[in-house]
């Protein structure tokens, strides 16, 4: 038998064999391996991978994202208006440029999704502080 | 001929009207923020974002002369995001690090 049909045996028995033929189990086990490294592969090769600058530069753009998360744990005094604002802006504008660039960058779309998000929490937590959202300055802490 | 020439650029695919225009150019938005915010207080300043500011601006200024075609634009204003968030960083460190036994006396 060739390869591929004892690959397709192994397949097709799983539901009955693979346990007690320590062989089959283990082919079954290959061709999983085997399937997720292609898959891998094929992103490493990838007009968007880690081979291009299509890659690090959204990657050092999610330092925007994590930044926001440690300054989610400081008090709002600590927050930078003028930054957080410009900052949804433009995560606004390259989450479009990034649906519109060719090729298609969803690793950027999704790092300025996040960014924006993180963004936008901390520009209320800021508006509160400031008094601007109907909270008090320094005051009570308002309701979710 | 003034009039081809502007509406070339007008009609640009990466001109005025579209996305790829708008995106890098606001991103001065950014150095034009961590600039105002250089008056305040080195206290107020947060280590993660201005790490990260200077991060994407060297890799930004980086790749963008990577790319074909090479964009200046963004070159530019990357560089200028990096200069931005050494100098935040700079004046942080200094006032964290350097001025500490300033501090220690004053309080004493």
């Amino acid at each position: 038998m060739l390869p591929v049909e004892v690959t397709w045996a192994a397949l097709c028995s799983f539901s009955t064999a693979p346990r007690t033929n320590p062989r089959l189990f283990v082919q079954i086990q290959e061709v999983k391996v085997a399937d997720s490294m292609a898959s891998f592969k094929a992103f490493l090769n990838s007009p968007v991978g880690p081979k291009t600058t299509h890659f690090w530069g959204p990657v050092a753009n999610w330092g925007f994202v994590i930044a926001g998360l440690v300054d989610m744990q400081k008090p709002p005094e600590m927050i930078s208006g003028n930054m957080t604002g410009a900052m949804c802006i433009y995560s606004g504008l390259f989450m479009r440029f990034a649906w519109m660039v060719q090729p298609r960058n969803y690793l950027l779309l999704a790092c300025h999704a996040s960014n924006e998000s993180v963004q936008l929490y901390q520009l209320s937590r800021w508006a509160k502080g400031q008094g601007y959202l109907g909270g008090e300055k320094k005051g009570e802490a308002s309701s979710q | 001929m003034a009039t081809s020439k502007f509406q070339a650029l007008w009609n640009h695919p990466a001109g005025p009207k579209t996305i790829h225009f708008w995106a890098p150019t606001f991103k001065w938005g950014l150095s034009i923020a961590n600039i105002a915010d250089s008056t305040k207080p080195p206290e107020k300043v947060s280590y993660p974002q201005q790490i990260a500011v200077t991060a994407t601006g060297v890799v930004w200024s980086r790749y963008s002369t990577v790319i074909t075609p090479k964009n200046w634009n963004l070159f530019s204003v990357n560089v200028a995001l990096a200069a931005t968030g050494i100098y935040q960083l700079t004046r942080k460190i200094r006032h964290d690090f350097f001025s500490e036994e300033q501090a220690a006396v004053a309080k004493e």
